[in-house]
């Protein structure tokens, strides 16, 4: 988790992506001890039962969002606290502590932004019934990846 | 709107709900034009309708929080877009900016948080069916104003 990108060449949809990429596979082999890779969007669309999300604050300012099934969360909860993890409170702390270090770990990798940069606290929604908009009107990059051959999204919105 | 309370002093919940009251009705008088007063948060219970959030990090970290009927919430975009506003979208939309400028002007009243506190960008959840909670350890707050005969509650929560 080095610092290795530089924030002023760092501009661009497609330089973005790539730097998100590398956070959440570096988190998700820490924290789940499991290896993971990005896979089509389009052919894996999760769904949405549980949104975690955090705001940017200061030199990048918008959200990141991780966005997966409950049966999903279930999995990370009882990968990173055990298998007596099935508690609703016990599967949102999950999904919102991996919300958190994707995205401290993203702001790390660009050199300069560490300390412009800082981080609200997690918030997580549930339910089978809603819809989750943000006002971020800049820059938007996604990647999805499959965690025990479930789609995991995770977004970032930067505001312009 | 201006900067009238030491950021030093104010610490505890008791110090910090005045501020948060204030900030509220400052915002609902300069957008919408109406003078509201503040209820005990018992006496109105809200559920489902529209959540506008906005992080708040550096000196004080945590997030504001907006919560209203969907109905409420289009009565505030009438009433800061004009009765044109009829919108699902621009319900939203206003509701996030009501957020936002509670969170922006409360922190204002912080007197030197200013520069070491930053708002991220809002977000709104909105449908039927969902709950929310944010991963904050310390104090919470929440006060609620009756907008045209319906609650609206503002809650700031924060990481100790």
């Amino acid at each position: 988790m080095s610092t290795d990108t530089s924030f002023i060449t760092r501009s661009h949809e497609e330089n973005w992506l790539p730097v998100l990429e590398l956070a959440v596979e570096e988190v998700f082999e820490i924290m789940l001890g499991c290896r993971v890779k990005p896979v089509a969007q389009s052919e894996h669309k999760p769904n949405g039962e549980y949104t975690a999300m955090i705001g940017l604050a200061g030199a990048l300012c918008g959200i990141l969002t991780v966005c997966c099934s409950a049966k999903t969360a279930g999995h990370i909860a009882k990968k990173m606290l055990g298998d007596t993890a099935t508690s609703a409170e016990e599967v949102g702390d999950a999904l919102g502590e991996i919300c958190n270090m994707i995205a401290g770990n993203f702001k790390n990798k660009l050199a300069g932004t560490d300390e412009r940069c800082m981080l609200s606290v997690p918030t997580v929604i549930s339910g089978e019934e809603y819809s989750f908009h943000s006002m971020a009107d800049g820059n938007s990059v996604e990647t999805v990846l499959l965690f025990e051959d479930a789609p995991v999204a995770v977004r970032l919105q930067l505001q312009s | 709107m201006n900067p009238d309370t030491a950021f030093a002093k104010p610490s505890l919940e008791e110090n910090f709900l005045p501020i948060l009251e204030r900030a509220t009705q400052e915002v609902f008088e300069i957008m919408l034009g109406c003078q509201v007063t503040c209820a005990a948060p018992s006496e109105h219970k809200l559920k489902g309708g529209l959540t506008a959030i906005v992080g708040l990090a550096g000196a004080l970290c945590g997030v504001v929080t907006v919560c209203c009927a969907a109905r409420t919430a289009g009565q505030i975009a009438k009433g800061m877009l004009g009765d044109t506003a009829e919108s699902e979208g621009q319900a939203v939309d206003a509701l996030g900016e009501m957020c936002n400028m509670i969170a922006g002007n409360f922190k204002n009243k912080l007197a030197g948080t200013d520069e070491r506190c930053m708002l991220s960008v809002p977000s709104v959840i909105s449908g039927a069916e969902y709950r929310f909670h944010s991963l904050v350890d310390g104090s919470s707050m929440e006060t609620v104003v009756l907008f045209e005969d319906t609650p609206v509650a503002v809650r700031l929560q924060l990481k100790s």
